[in-house]
């Protein structure tokens, strides 16, 4: 697909521009401009500011308010040594990790089954598999301890009638099950979410390209690789991408799933909780945002390896 | 498919056109003459009611007393805490300054942060002293709301902390728990009542509910004791050898060979269940937690009895404090009498005492309220025993707490401890487990204090 | 084509196992509007003893509190006018950042990048200050303004207005398109699917939207649906009314239901024929 810009085809075409009134051109030049200027003007407003004030902040300490000292990176190197802080981030990490291995191909999976033409009443099944992100996260809180209780919750009559004898496992108040209890949400709150947009996606993928591919004897898996991948991959490198970004900055659910609480030995406890709690339970808000902005490091540099290795494969 | 952005959109503009001309017809309110932020849905509707019960709301007669209207807002926690701290911080910012806040005990500490003499809240002693509620209130109910002897809320609740437990199964078991005086006796009792059940039938019956991760029970049993994790000045009591024993007990209660409690899943309605089916067999209940088993809808009428806590040494207190609320006057509000007289009229009076009864049947901390006769009532539920009677016995003796900005994160170190002495009652590995302790703990010190000073400057 | 009826049974087992893990739920929900306060977490899905006692209680009481009908046009109002906003300029951006090679290209796109690395509670106290001095507290253009904007819809749409080809771009130059009618004739027709499924989740998220219109509106009268729903819900000391909020709950998803269920295929169209193929 080329991807040569407007100005260097016109170079290279022979056919003039028929209309070449000065408006046009002046609209030509500018219109890019002027079609990312809502963007540009609201982000500067929005963003930017709240942004830097967010980071002076996170040079100071605040301790009452209209009473903030300035103590360089104090803040900083109090993070180095704060074990909350690195359990955080191993919480963090180790759930989007672990969440993407499973969502993305989980998601991606059901799509590819949806999209085929086997399937009747598709319109039933996406409505099911897309219901779950209709809900808020309060109803998921509610619903899972329901769900994951111990000794009558469904999950474990479920289980125990699977393995044959009584199954009482702690979901929620055992440090191990609950950061499984966490992935179980976040993974029935999102797969149908990503599955929609992978459907969409897939559709867009041209089906003549299919119908060249077996003319040419390629089977099932080949098709995939050769003709599904490609043709989604913009939409998949970006879904990996922001579910990185979305999983990375976790918090609401841990938060409401264990009553506003880290949780059991704080294994809920995610970076962004951790700034949370630091900001607002305790009101260091200098702390909390050098916690915010070690985070934002923690990210870029998470999809800056992203995107580099999507320009290899890109490459190749 | 005339419209590029698809029918969806198109719909969407034609829906937002008609809703917002019916918002823009809609007229906006004046501000009420009082503003009180709380952020429990069962307190807004004890002060205007929820449009289905019939006769006058605290705020009409309010209104009826005084021509002031009040306006009750519901906002969230999280919101409460960010407008607050956008208030305290901007002095000039009088607009949207509430005349009353309620906050709960577990968001207060924030902001006991700066120095005494620069909390948002406006101290409320002599307030307390003139109008004589100060003496008519339990004292050991205002500690948690007051910094270094400085009182900055009015308590809305007590919380009085006793044992709940089922008496028909403790009964057949031939135990009779509440001659239990020391945690100790009770803890054999336990073991037998739980002997009993695994030879008649019912080996999976704990005697009691107590989380093993969770050091909740654990500040309840140091309450007892009259120790703080942190006093109001964030003096550390960590390394109290008290705090070690009574960890050490409490591991031994839900881990290795003595066991004998289970685990609940949090949330509402799960461990009433438990305890309804017989799978855990008691509880330790402040008076809210009462009152949700009696409105959960399971049948235990004649089937419950209520005890005071046992203890350690007998001069703990038979009881502990869990929870709350306070109500506070931000020192920017409009007219700091107007919202007093408010405060009295919610919190004090005996209006507000019958509203509060009807609404959420929790023991006020006004001493001469317990006289009212629905406190002396046999309460079918506990074997008709007069529950209200040995709560408000109880509040009495109520211990003192304390909240500081960093409870919470001793109470986080406490944890920790509390699963490291459990992995080691758990691995058979616990033979000098109060020595451990004693480093463990002071480890959890040495972390605690570590924060508290960052968090601190020299003044 | 052959159809095999093995291979149709293969691909129906997980995704009918997957379509009962995700409507559970939402039969629970059902269930739980219906049951009186005292069975809602006793029985898991019905009280079969007593199937008598299933009341509409407590949607009763639900409209009976104030405001719920406020706030269910509050919240149409919003999401509608939100979703169109973002939509609109979302591909408009999207399209430029796609399709021009613009001074400032690169710089801004890192720049876009970079703020979706923020957690959005490190902002807020900074927004809120903002939108303070601005006098919009209280106000939705507290919500719309800020919220106008959306970098993850100018990327979807980039990568997704980076399939449209050149060729048709420079033909509808040379016929004299302006720039614009670009955007609206032909590229937004090729994306139609992005756009629908890009619109359905804005909306979602618009509709659910709760952490900041929570902290930015201060009538109850112009509150929002989920934020009149989770103030209901409180620390167990408080006694919730679960089985109204529960009513809540499913009142304020229906709405999401319908439009999913008219515009389904509008959501999720196929190729619109002839662009690409012609």
């Amino acid at each position: 697909m080329s991807r040569v810009a407007p100005e260097q085809s016109d170079a290279q075409d022979e056919r003039p521009i028929a209309k070449s009134s000065r408006l046009w051109a002046w609209q030509h030049h500018y219109s890019p401009y002027l079609f990312v200027a809502p963007f540009v003007i609201l982000f500067c407003i929005f963003l930017v500011f709240p942004l830097s004030r967010s980071f002076s902040l996170s040079f100071y300490k605040t301790i009452g308010p209209r009473d903030a000292r300035f103590v360089g990176a104090a803040n900083y190197r109090f993070l180095l040594t704060d074990w909350m802080f690195w359990l955080a981030v191993a919480n963090t990490v180790g759930y989007a990790i672990v969440f993407l291995l499973i969502q993305i191909p989980a998601a991606l999976g059901l799509a590819i089954l949806l999209n085929s033409k086997h399937v009747k009443a598709k319109p039933i099944f996406r409505f099911a598999f897309f219901s779950t992100h209709l809900v808020g996260s309060v109803f998921v809180a509610v619903l899972f301890a329901q769900l994951l209780s111990p000794r009558s919750g469904l999950l474990n009559h479920v289980l125990s009638g699977l393995l044959g004898h009584t199954v009482e496992i702690n979901w929620l108040t055992d440090q191990y099950c609950a950061r499984i209890s966490i992935l179980l949400a976040g993974l029935w709150l999102s797969i149908g979410y990503a599955m929609v947009y992978f459907l969409a996606a897939l559709q867009s993928v041209d089906t003549e390209l299919y119908e060249a591919a077996r003319v040419d004897g390629a089977g099932h898996w080949s098709q995939f690789w050769h003709v599904t991948l490609p043709g989604i991959r913009p939409v998949l490198i970006f879904m990996i991408l922001v579910g990185t970004i979305g999983a990375l900055q976790l918090f609401e659910l841990p938060y409401v799933l264990f009553q506003q609480s880290p949780g059991p030995l704080s294994a809920g406890l995610t970076i962004v909780m951790h700034l949370f709690i630091t900001g607002w339970s305790i009101g260091d808000l200098g702390y909390a945002s050098a916690i915010g902005w070690a985070l934002v490091v923690l990210i870029a540099g998470v999809a800056l390896l992203q995107w580099l290795i999507s320009r290899k494969v890109e490459a190749s | 498919m005339t419209f590029p952005l698809g029918k969806p959109i198109a719909l969407m503009i034609l829906a937002a056109l008609a809703s917002g001309l019916f918002i823009a017809s809609r007229g906006s309110r004046d501000r009420a003459d009082l503003v009180v932020w709380t952020f429990a849905d069962n307190h807004a509707r004890t002060y205007r009611g929820d449009g289905t019960n019939t006769g006058p709301t605290l705020v009409s007669i309010f209104r009826h007393n005084t021509g002031q209207s009040v306006d009750v807002k519901l906002i969230g926690g999280q919101a409460t805490n960010l407008r607050l701290n956008s208030i305290f911080d901007n002095a000039d910012s009088i607009t949207d300054v509430p005349d009353l806040v309620e906050i709960e005990i577990s968001n207060v500490g924030q902001f006991f942060r700066p120095p005494v003499s620069q909390v948002g809240f406006l101290p409320l002693n002599d307030r307390l002293a003139k109008s004589g509620w100060g003496n008519r209130i339990v004292a050991s109910r205002l500690t948690p709301w007051s910094k270094e002897g400085i009182i900055f809320g009015v308590p809305h609740d007590v919380h009085p902390v006793t044992l709940s437990y089922r008496r028909d199964l403790f009964e057949q078991a031939g135990v009779d728990l509440a001659a239990a005086r020391t945690w100790l006796e009770f803890q054999e009792k336990c073991l037998a009542f739980e002997s009993y059940w695994r030879a008649h039938g019912f080996p999976r019956r704990r005697a009691i509910e107590l989380p093993s991760s969770s050091a909740d029970y654990i500040i309840v049993m140091l309450l007892q004791r009259h120790l703080n994790l942190l006093d109001t000045d964030n003096t550390s009591h960590l390394t109290d050898p008290r705090v070690a024993a009574t960890v050490e007990f409490y591991a031994r209660c839900v881990a290795g060979p003595r066991a004998f409690s289970g685990d609940a899943s949090p949330g509402e309605g799960v461990w009433i269940r438990d305890i309804a089916e017989g799978e855990l067999c008691s509880c330790i209940t402040p008076d809210w937690r009462a009152g949700l088993i009696k409105n959960s809808g399971y049948d235990l009428r004649g089937k419950l009895a209520m005890m005071p806590l046992p203890r350690f040494d007998p001069t703990d207190a038979p009881t502990a404090t869990w929870g709350g609320t306070m109500i506070g006057i931000p020192k920017q509000a409009r007219d700091p009498d107007k919202s007093w007289k408010l405060l009295e009229h919610l919190y004090l009076s005996p209006d507000g005492m019958r509203a509060r009864v009807q609404h959420s049947g929790l023991l006020p901390p006004v001493i001469e309220a317990w006289k009212d006769p629905i406190w002396h009532q046999p309460d079918p539920y506990f074997s008709d025993q007069k529950v209200g009677e040995l709560y408000i016995d109880l509040a009495r003796q109520l211990p003192e707490r304390y909240v500081t900005p960093f409870t919470a994160l001793a109470t986080q170190a406490l944890t920790v401890v509390l699963n490291r002495a459990v992995t080691a009652v758990q691995s058979g590995d616990d033979a000098n487990l109060n020595r451990h302790l004693g480093g463990w703990l002071a480890e959890a010190d040495a972390e605690v204090r570590k924060r508290i000073d960052f968090g601190r400057f020299d003044e | 084509m052959k159809r095999s009826p093995l291979l149709t049974f293969l691909i129906h087992v997980p995704l009918m196992l997957g379509a009962i893990v995700c409507t559970l739920p939402m039969l629970w929900l059902i269930c739980a509007t219906l049951k009186s306060g005292q069975d809602l977490f006793r029985y898991d899905f019905l009280p079969w003893d007593h199937l008598n006692h299933l009341t509409f209680d407590n949607f009763r009481k639900l409209f009976a509190r104030e405001g719920f009908g406020q706030w269910l046009i509050n919240s149409v109002f919003l999401a509608c006018t939100q979703t169109t906003l973002v939509v609109a300029l979302s591909s408009l951006g999207g399209f430029a950042l796609a399709k021009y090679q613009f001074r400032g290209r690169k710089m801004l796109t890192v720049v876009m990048l970079l703020t979706l690395l923020l957690p959005s509670q490190v902002l807020m106290p900074g927004v809120y200050e903002l939108v303070h001095k601005l006098g919009w507290i209280n106000s939705y253009a507290a919500i719309l303004v800020p919220g106008a904007v959306s970098v993850f819809g100018m990327f979807l749409f980039r990568q997704a207005m980076k399939t449209v080809p050149d060729e048709l771009l420079h033909a509808g130059r040379i016929d004299g398109c302006s720039e614009i009618r670009l955007w609206w004739d032909i590229c937004l027709p090729i994306v139609r699917p992005m756009i629908g499924a890009f619109t359905l989740m804005t909306f979602i998220g618009s509709w659910n939207g709760y952490l900041w219109p929570q902290i930015v509106l201060q009538d109850e009268a112009k509150y929002t649906l989920p934020i009149g729903l989770a103030n209901m819900m409180s620390l167990p000391e408080y006694q919730t009314e679960y089985g109204v909020l529960m009513a809540g709950t499913l009142l304020s998803i229906l709405p999401v239901i319908v439009l999913f269920f008219v515009l389904q295929k509008d959501f999720i169209a196929g190729l619109s024929s002839g662009a690409v193929k012609g």
